[in-house]
């Protein structure tokens, strides 16, 4: 129910102002603080079903891929109303083969977030070195389909039949030329109507051409800095499930980038989706996706792409959320230890300022090294919260640092609803003192509770499974969104509800975190409402479409242009 | 404040510091253990020892660093071992160590103080940076490592304001010292004010002293964006990416040269002088200053192990010529 990209405005304050002029009289609409409500995650993973342990197969020779985790989704799979779980696993260096204990898996949930392990049944293997997932239904068929990316560059897309996995990555032609692929997401690019593929690439690696690294000669995992850096790829769906690389046309090979990650939303409110690219080291990418079909790239004049002194930082995850409510969405990068989470607010339009420090993420996020990262209304109340998973990168950190640790906590910030978060790490429950060294994440409403909850693929660890408990939360409406002009997997549908005084937006968002991928599904928190009182979809390259009186407490399935449909997590399949 | 910056300006005023350290401190137990250290010849020569990598190279070996550990439980109070170990955990950019070591601010003197500031400020610590350095911003002559630093702190928590009332007064005291982080942050606090036309003056006296800098370069993309002048934003963009570029390669050379520091300090203990010979000619070719000096001196001893006396001559003079030269 991981509806990407919220942002609240109350409308009588939204101020639409031309592109390059900052808004000066910006003043922000009053969101309602959070009503007191503590946030509180239980661990479920030893309950859950979900039996995961990653493989990297460390090695002395300290390989870049060993220490880059892998990617996890929280999805609809099998259309019965609730989130399935889809884990990337990796491998060992150097072999296409996986080891026998290396495998992806899919758990498949009964509703109520107990899962049963249907990877065999599904035909859910992963060849090579496992990386990243995106998911969306690039046929049309109303069954959510499957990229996987992999260190060679041997991605794979897996069509889903409704029954299992079938690999059509030859007949949809998706090229390989042996080149690190990281996060991948799916986006309807020219809004024609189906699903065309973003491609995050990251640094030329072979084991040949390995590189070594030290720090007080001590060998560490090296910095990508000694790698060079692989272009992204745009592929093109020509509407029957066949792609063609069109990188080139779309202006996005002129410089290439170390790219570990990408968001997928509409940050300029212009009906289409615009990518943001997380890049290691270097400057970050927000590449605008304009009336004319072509991308412009704008986030170094715009001031997202670095540090403010303008340094390229680590940018191993991203996600966007207007938490600062002032109707524009803003920007989110997880960073190395020692620099913060940034936080890109979108002060005026297309103009950005980072403001991690002021708005409370600044000092707890120095002292992790953090990798995936999602927005998402933990309590209810409308507003949305933060959190990132955390892992230094170096093994043997403990030999260079008597403070900083290799395994670390995961950050939760409390959206207080004044435009700042509050650390409640803490004391948030057990799931936040799992303390390993984390990478993917993915959020969604596992147990049907309207709650969001999470889980995270932990790099050399097991995967961790967090139902969210949190206290007297607010009503929710959950949505699920399938397009019929628009692309069937909705992504890059714009809502927005109207809810009393106040008005909510959020975007079905086609990537997010770090290879990884949450629910497609749009979670509203009503706070102390009982409705939505008028409910538009933007559907993508479509109509616009209004409904009136949205009852909370329910689970919705909207086929574009029809009336809401209620449905019961896990009860029965909706067939296609 | 960059990790390099931080260490530039802290290992600047480390050789003052470990002289004074050398002349004892305060305290019974203090010049107890100072006097136990001073005739403690073989411990004494080995802190100025990994001194003196401290200063140079900015690392620690682990093994030294466990040494230290040792060294403080016998001299505790000592100055000098207190002082190495202090800059040992600044070389291993533990800020938090730091912090837990020089404890509580109360009988500070300056430099440990900005020490302290500085890692706070690193850990994101601004108030408590802040809280440490207020008290040095009125001292005479002006305190400029300390107010940028108080200036960086309130920069850091939104206060824009006060940032530029520390920095301003200072501003061509920053420009004649060549001083370009702070400047660039003077800037940004203009940027942050949408005083555009402040911040690209800022900006633009900052390139003046580096065309190649990169923090201005972004800001000036930046604020003549937000003045909507798409030519010029772009153009600094350009600037800011070309920066960028050159300041990956410049990290490249550096740590591949690292590397072959390693591998000549193990040919050498190893006596592989053929090895060395190797590794030295191979470093030549992009090492620079003090480090050329330091592989040709490992060059002209090599030849004359293996007994190669002309070739060991040749290379002294062509690192005289060298010295000559720079």
């Amino acid at each position: 129910m991981k509806p990407r990209l919220r942002y609240l405005i109350l409308m009588a304050l939204a101020v639409i102002l031309p592109s390059g002029c900052r808004d000066s009289s910006d003043t922000k609409a009053e969101p309602p603080r959070s009503a007191g409500i503590e946030l509180a995650f239980a661990d479920r993973t030893g309950q859950s079903g979900v039996v995961f342990s990653h493989r990297p197969t460390r090695t002395e020779k300290k390989w870049l891929p060993e220490i880059m985790g892998s990617g996890v989704a929280v999805v609809d799979i099998d259309r019965d109303g609730d989130a399935d779980i889809l884990l990337v696993n990796s491998g060992a260096v150097g072999s296409q083969a996986r080891p026998s204990d290396a495998g992806n898996k899919l758990f498949l949930n009964d509703g109520k977030g107990g899962f049963s392990d249907a990877t065999e049944t599904w035909g859910f293997s992963g060849i090579g070195y496992g990386q990243g997932i995106a998911v969306g239904d690039v046929d049309g068929d109303g069954w959510p389909d499957v990229f996987l990316t992999e260190l060679n560059g041997d991605n794979r897309l897996l069509r889903n039949t409704g029954e299992k996995f079938e690999d059509i990555t030859a007949k949809a032609r998706i090229p390989n030329d042996g080149k690190w692929a990281t996060s991948a997401g799916f986006l309807d690019i020219d809004n024609d109507g189906d699903l065309d593929l973003y491609v995050v690439r990251y640094v030329i690696f072979s084991t040949e051409n390995d590189k070594a690294a030290f720090r007080n000669r001590i060998q560490i995992y090296p910095t990508p800095i000694l790698f060079d850096a692989v272009t992204d790829q745009i592929l093109i769906n020509n509407g029957s499930g066949v792609f063609s690389d069109e990188s080139s046309r779309f202006g996005i090979t002129a410089a290439p980038k170390k790219g570990l990650a990408l968001a997928i939303g509409d940050i300029d409110l212009n009906g289409r989706s615009d990518i943001y690219v997380a890049n290691d080291t270097e400057a970050n990418q927000l590449w605008l996706n304009e009336p004319s079909g072509l991308l412009r790239e704008i986030c170094g004049i715009a001031g997202c792409a670095y540090s403010d002194m303008g340094t390229g930082e680590g940018s191993m995850g991203a996600d966007f959320s207007d938490f600062d409510s002032n109707g524009r969405p803003d920007i989110t990068v997880t960073n190395f230890q020692d620099e913060v989470t940034s936080i890109y607010s979108q002060t005026s339009p297309l103009l950005f300022e980072e403001i991690a420090d002021r708005v409370g993420i600044g000092a707890a996020s120095r002292a992790r090294l953090s990798f995936g990262i999602d927005f998402f209304d933990a309590n209810n109340d409308g507003l949305e919260d933060l959190l990132f998973v955390n892992g230094h990168i170096e093994d043997n950190i403990n030999l260079n640092s008597d403070t900083v640790t290799f395994p670390q906590q995961n950050s939760l910030f409390l959206n207080t609803g004044d435009g700042k978060f509050r650390d409640v790490s803490d004391t948030s429950g057990d799931a936040l003192k799992d303390i390993q060294v984390s990478r993917g994440l993915a959020t969604g409403d596992l147990n049907g509770d309207g709650l969001i909850d999470f889980v995270v693929n932990n790099n050399g660890g097991t995967a961790q499974v967090a139902f969210n408990t949190s206290k007297e939360p607010g009503k929710f409406v959950l949505l699920w969104l399938e397009g019929s002009k628009a692309n069937r997997s909705a992504i890059g549908a714009r809502l927005v509800a109207k809810i009393g005084e106040r008005t909510i937006e959020r975007q079905v968002m086609g990537a997010q975190s770090y290879l990884s991928m949450s629910d497609l599904r749009v979670h509203f928190g009503l706070g102390p409402a009982e409705k939505i009182d008028e409910l538009t979809i933007h559907w993508p390259g479509s109509e616009k479409q209004v409904i009136n009186d949205v009852p909370g407490g329910a689970f919705y399935y909207i086929r574009e242009g029809n009336s809401p449909v209620v449905f019961v997590p896990g009860e029965k399949r909706i067939e296609p | 404040m960059a990790n390099s910056a931080f260490h530039r300006f802290f290992f600047a005023s480390f050789a003052v510091i470990f002289a004074a350290a050398l002349a004892g401190g305060g305290g019974d137990a203090a010049a107890r253990d100072n006097e136990a250290l001073k005739n403690d010849a073989p411990t004494l020569q080995r802190l100025e020892a990994i001194n003196t990598r401290l200063v140079s190279a900015n690392n620690i070996k682990q093994e030294d660093f466990i040494w230290i550990k040792e060294i403080e439980k016998r001299y505790p109070k000592a100055e000098l071992v207190r002082r190495v170990m202090r800059n040992a955990l600044v070389a291993r950019s533990d800020w938090q160590a730091v912090i837990d070591f020089l404890g509580s601010e109360e009988g500070l003197a300056r430099d440990d103080k900005l020490t302290l500031a500085g890692a706070h400020y690193k850990l994101g610590n601004f108030e408590k940076t802040a809280t440490l350095l207020e008290p040095l911003k009125n001292s005479e002559p002006r305190d400029v490592p300390a107010l940028t630093l108080l200036a960086r702190s309130k920069y850091a928590m939104g206060d824009a304001s006060a940032c530029i009332a520390i920095l301003s007064p200072i501003e061509g005291q920053l420009s004649s010292s060549g001083t370009k982080d702070e400047l660039a942050l003077l800037g940004l606090a203009y940027l942050d004010q949408q005083n555009y036309d402040e911040a690209i003056r800022v900006f633009k006296s900052v390139q003046e002293l580096d065309p190649t800098d990169i923090a201005s370069a972004n800001g000036l993309s930046r604020a003549f964006y937000a003045k909507g002048d798409m030519a010029k934003a772009d153009e600094y963009r350009k600037r800011t990416e070309a920066a960028q570029s050159n300041r990956a390669s410049m990290e490249i050379r550096g740590r591949n040269f690292v590397q072959q520091s390693y591998r000549l300090e193990a040919a050498w203990a190893g006596k592989n002088y053929e090895e060395v010979v190797r590794l030295c000619r191979e470093m030549l070719t992009t090492a620079e200053g003090a480090n050329r000096q330091a592989v040709y001196q490992y060059l002209v001893l090599a030849y004359r192990a293996l007994g190669r006396d002309a070739e060991a001559e040749a290379a002294a003079n062509e690192a005289g010529k060298t010295a000559q030269i720079r």
